[in-house]
């Protein structure tokens, strides 16, 4: 079957225009981020951190990227000097040196409501580990 | 007897309704201080009604339950963010004068999960004046209605033999095809493909954001697409352009493709079986049930953008099972859930293809239209050009303009149209009850809608929201789980809500609604006093609903953009919520348009919509009845019907509550 030239043209259009929708926001995130050092998408939610753990090497530049599907959190670290509210929806970007080496606790700073009251679950039970190695 | 009652009972009840509805404004108090504690939680708000008198100086102090949450007033456009950040208070107060009369919504203004956006209250500041007025003129206007068709008819009566009421059925025309651009971008080949290319990949790459972008709605450029794009669809694209959508929408689109075996060609042979569609199901039965089930869902879909993604998916894959087997567009036809209510309003649009002399058609022997030829394909809708007379099933896909060798078809822009009132075809075909019911459907949805997703009614909207919710209390009742480190919140069905859900939808479509208009049909029928088929009556009349409820879901629409139109500025620029600025608007923060206008939008609509359905009322009563006073008699009880029903959609929207 021979293809009019209009239709080589539509079709070349139409596959440029798909594999630049479907790739394109992956690529251009990609380059974003080239820049952050070691990046660790972190999601926030009732109740926890996804990843809950994370390792890295002493003296790295660290890239944190809260994300909170669904209520507002926060993020706390009196080591790093972290103080922020994670806005379910945008991101919650945090970037320091590991210049120390040790197992640092994470703490949810925004009550985001709890499963028991009385019980002390729920936003109190709210753990991110950041493991600095040498 | 009769005559009195008419001249005189009706308009006199009506004037007393009107009369007590002004009276309730009459009451005026002395302005004070009100004070509420309102406690937020998910999804709502206790008390989610509050009611002060004009002038009052209002505190409203706002609590969690849970989560961070925040109020915002739309229309006095005051509010407050309670972030529950630790050492910052647990209490947020705002204070202003109630000096605007009306219903207000409010609603929270912190992302609180998945019914978010429609965690809304009610705020009556009393007398509610534009509810008051915009009743009391809905009254007048049926009052006015009768009474100066009464007196017509009387006049009319008097002179007897007179040939008075054989209009001519003409209006005004305009021939966009004698625009030589026009006509000649849509007599190219690759018309559709240039209209269907942008859409398509803006198709892909929501789908696309549905999987890998937030799952915040409201930072998701998939799920805000989709829904402002329902909105601006029912708001602008199909009361001005009908079935437009349809000529560039990209679920038909591979499937059509690879029938055709071509993008912008024309072919000789169609893949596929090409059968032709079953005669049984030469109705829209099927659309709508699939409107329905996806109604049934949309507590889902409207909260969730996996869900909506899916959907996506589906839509534009499942076409293509429909063309392979089928001929022509039978899934745009006959089953495609958004086609059925496009169709349907799309005959009070301002815009028709028609052809330009029907005298031509019949003596026309190649009836290229159907059968195609070498520009141009047979019409993929289905329907014969030249007996278009009704915009409800074609397409706008512009084949027959290419096909017809004669010149025939003209694309018109119009004032006025009678889609409404007569059968299909010129009559070759008549209409049924699949048309009726799916009036049905879209008159009570643009309703219980409006109390689901805008209302104070925090119980119907967990109704609604029947996967998940409220469902992390009764799946996770085990602390332990959640020390293991077991994600608290996941999903679960709740067979419960799930079916009180599902019969509110069904039923109040199917049965609920059908049964109330039956009775107003029997009524008229009764007034009558004709002998005249109850069927035919049922069928020809529920057109007459069309155009109220085409404006329900317009003062929906508009408050959907107004309100939340604002989350797209943001989310251009970071559409899937990966924290992106392309265009530096992605902190634009949300902000209501308009609010003080809305309301006066909303009547403004809600009261054209009457004014139309009471002329659809007479015009279709008279083309029912060869009797003027027998047509006369039977318009009164749909009248007070179609009254009923603007003052419920007006007491939904401008009185707040039910």
């Amino acid at each position: 079957m021979r293809l009019p030239i209009t239709d080589v043209f539509a079709l070349l259009l139409l596959l440029i225009g798909i594999t630049g929708v479907i790739l394109g926001p992956f690529h251009y995130n990609k380059k974003l981020l080239e820049d952050d050092g070691k990046v660790f998408v972190v999601t926030v939610h009732q109740w926890g951190f996804e990843p809950k753990k994370i390792v890295v090497k002493r003296g790295d530049k660290i890239t944190l990227l809260f994300k909170s599907n669904d209520v507002t959190h926060g993020i706390y670290s009196t080591t790093f000097g972290i103080n922020e509210i994670v806005y379910p929806g945008k991101v919650t970007k945090v970037s320091f040196i590991a210049n120390r080496s040790g197992t640092f606790v994470f703490r949810c700073i925004v009550y985001c409501g709890e499963f028991n009251p009385p019980f002390g679950e729920g936003h109190w039970s709210m753990k991110f580990i950041v493991e600095v190695v040498e | 007897m009769g005559n009195h009652l008419i001249r005189y009972l009706i308009p006199l009840i009506l004037l007393i309704i009107t009369v007590s509805l002004m009276s309730e404004s009459a009451a005026q108090t002395k302005p004070t201080i009100k004070e509420f504690t309102i406690v937020a939680r998910q999804w709502g708000y206790e008390p989610s009604v509050i009611e002060v008198n004009r002038g009052d100086e209002v505190i409203i102090k706002l609590k969690s339950a849970d989560v961070s949450h925040g109020i915002f007033i739309e229309g006095y456009d005051v509010g407050t963010e309670l972030i529950l950040k630790e050492g910052w208070p647990s209490e947020k107060t705002i204070r202003f004068v109630a000096d605007k009369p009306g219903a207000f919504t409010f609603r929270c203004n912190v992302n609180c999960g998945q019914f978010h956006p429609f965690m809304t209250g009610k705020l009556i500041v009393k007398p509610n004046y534009p509810y008051i007025f915009s009743s009391a003129l809905a009254v007048l206007i049926a009052a006015v209605y009768i009474v100066f068709l009464h007196q017509r008819r009387r006049q009319l009566s008097s002179e007897i033999g007179e040939e008075q009421d054989e209009e001519k059925n003409t209006y005004w025309k305009f021939d966009l095809l004698q625009i030589l651009p026009i006509k000649k971008f849509l007599k190219l080949r690759s018309f559709q493909f240039i209209v269907i290319f942008p859409s398509i990949l803006l198709f892909i790459l929501l789908i696309s954001a549905a999987f890998f972008g937030t799952p915040v709605g409201s930072k998701n450029i998939s799920f805000l697409v989709v829904f402002l794009w329902l909105a601006l669809l029912m708001l602008l694209l199909v009361p001005l352009g009908g079935r437009v959508w349809c000529m560039s929408c990209p679920m038909p689109a591979i499937g059509e493709w690879i029938q055709r075996g071509t993008l912008t060609g024309k072919s000789k042979k169609t893949l596929g079986r090409g059968r032709m569609w079953p005669e049984k199901l030469d109705n829209i039965w099927l659309q709508n049930f699939t409107f329905l089930l996806l109604s049934t869902f949309i507590g889902v879909f409207a909260t969730r953008t996996y869900a909506t993604g899916w959907l996506l998916v589906i839509l534009l894959i499942l076409p293509v099972i429909f063309f392979l087997i089928y001929k022509g567009r039978v899934w745009c036809r006959y089953i495609c859930p958004v086609s059925g209510f496009v169709g349907l309003y799309s005959m009070l649009a301002p815009l028709e293809l028609r052809a330009k002399d029907r005298n031509i058609c019949v003596k026309h022997v190649g009836k290229d239209c159907i059968r195609g030829n070498e520009k141009g394909y047979a019409c993929p809708w289905h329907e014969f050009p030249p007996s278009l007379n009704r915009n409800a099933y074609c397409g706008l896909c512009m084949e027959c303009i290419k096909t017809c060798p004669l010149d025939n078809i003209s694309l018109n822009l119009r004032l006025g149209g009678e889609d409404l009132y007569v059968e299909p075809s010129y009559g070759a075909r008549k209409r049924g009850l699949d048309e009726a019911y799916k009036t049905f459907v879209m008159t009570t949805l643009a309703v219980v809608y409006a109390l689901i997703f805008v209302g104070p009614y925090d119980s119907l909207k967990s109704i609604a929201n029947f996967v998940g919710g409220a469902a992390y209390a009764s799946c996770c009742s085990s602390i332990s789980t959640l020390s293991n480190g077991v994600e608290a919140n996941v999903e679960s069905f709740l067979p419960e809500n799930f079916a009180i859900f599902f019969g509110l939808i069904w039923g109040s479509t199917l049965i609920v609604t059908p049964g109330l208009y039956s009775i107003f049909i029997a009524l008229s029928r009764a007034a009558s006093g004709a002998r005249i088929s109850f069927r035919k009556l049922f069928i020809n009349y529920s057109y007459t609903l069309i155009p109220e409820s085409l404006v329900a879901w317009m003062a929906f629409s508009v408050y959907i953009i107004l309100i939340n139109g604002s989350y797209l500025i943001a989310a251009v620029s970071d559409p899937f919520g990966w924290g992106w600025d392309l265009f530096g608007t992605a902190h634009y923060q949300w902000t209501p348009y308009l609010t003080w206008l809305l309301p006066y939008i909303q009547i403004a609509l809600i009261i054209l919509g009457f004014i139309f359905s009471i002329k659809a009322t007479h015009e279709i009563s008279n083309r029912t009845f060869n009797d003027k006073s027998q047509a006369f008699k039977a318009s009164i009880p749909l009248i007070a019907m179609h009254l009923g029903f603007t003052l419920l959609v007006l007491r939904v929207w401008i009185g707040g509550i039910i």
